[in-house]
């Protein structure tokens, strides 16, 4: 996957969420979803843990289907 | 009588959170007749910190806030623990409920006398609806998130083994995720993101073994 479509991919599905969530990361503080999207766009430290975490959970689905069979 | 210390800085949203849903440690401990030392808010100072782990000799410390690979910070981001100081955890069972301490810390902690470190290697999330920021424990999509954590300690204040207490709320964090994925309210896909990251970076050094008797 190239990176312009992983970040697709990333927004997409941040913006799935309401705006009204945000997320405390550690040191990075906390993001609303929209400061979030616009993190990964960027490419910051911080987007690029969003992208990671949005993969991990991609990554896991299968493991979760087999939990819910 | 067992003892446990407890830090709770409460400096910005996140800090706010894990104050807030430390209480329920707290009142458990209590309840079980141990001693709590609860060190919070300004008090969460590097001074503080080390002069009550070093009277008190805790059985088990509970570290709430932010934190890197190898220091655990306080009140406005002071570092109240770090390598140096890690002798102080000597006996102890710790978990450190912050990012990424497990990795560096951890480590140290344990070659300093630790028993065990319970921590995370990566960054912990935290999710939150913006309505219930001034209330915490009513914030649903925390709740899951929180509430796992908080199982490590409880478990450990029942006596269980670090190992055990790790596995109960991976097993706590599973039944959320399987639920949540089935949830049609869109909230809730904050939680399970937050779950699934702070699951897979929770770990432990030290001896699996290690009870609080």
């Amino acid at each position: 996957m190239n990176e312009d479509y992983v970040k697709k991919l990333v927004v997409n599905r941040l913006r799935a969420m309401p705006p009204d969530i945000s997320f405390s990361i550690g040191e990075y503080g906390s993001f609303t979803r929209d400061q979030l999207i616009l993190e990964v766009e960027k490419g910051s430290r911080v987007g690029k843990a969003a992208t990671e975490l949005e993969l991990k959970y991609l990554r896991k689905l299968p493991q979760i289907a087999k939990m819910v069979e | 009588m067992s003892k446990l210390l407890v830090t709770r800085p409460k400096h910005d949203k996140a800090t706010e959170y894990l104050f807030a849903w430390s209480i329920e440690v707290i009142e458990a401990a209590k309840e079980r007749g141990w001693k709590v030392s609860d060190v919070s808010e300004k008090n969460v100072n590097k001074r503080e910190v080390c002069s009550r782990l070093g009277k008190t000799s805790p059985d088990l410390v509970f570290f709430n806030g932010h934190g890197n690979e190898s220091e655990m910070f306080g009140h406005n981001f002071e570092v109240v623990l770090d390598g140096d100081s890690s002798h102080l955890l000597k006996n102890s069972v710790t978990f450190a409920r912050s990012c990424s301490c497990l990795v560096a810390l951890g480590s140290t902690a344990i070659e300093n006398g630790c028993k065990a470190f319970i921590g995370y290697s990566d960054n912990f999330w935290v999710p939150m609806i913006a309505k219930y920021e001034s209330t915490p424990l009513r914030d649903s999509v925390a709740k899951p998130v929180l509430e796992v954590s908080n199982t490590i300690p409880l478990s450990l204040i029942k006596n269980s083994s670090v190992s055990d207490a790790i596995s109960t709320a991976r097993t706590r964090a599973s039944k959320h995720i399987l639920k949540l994925v089935l949830s049609k309210e869109p909230h809730n896909r904050a939680a399970l993101k937050a779950l699934i990251q702070n699951d897979d970076c929770l770990g432990f050094k030290g001896n699996g073994e290690a009870k609080i008797s």
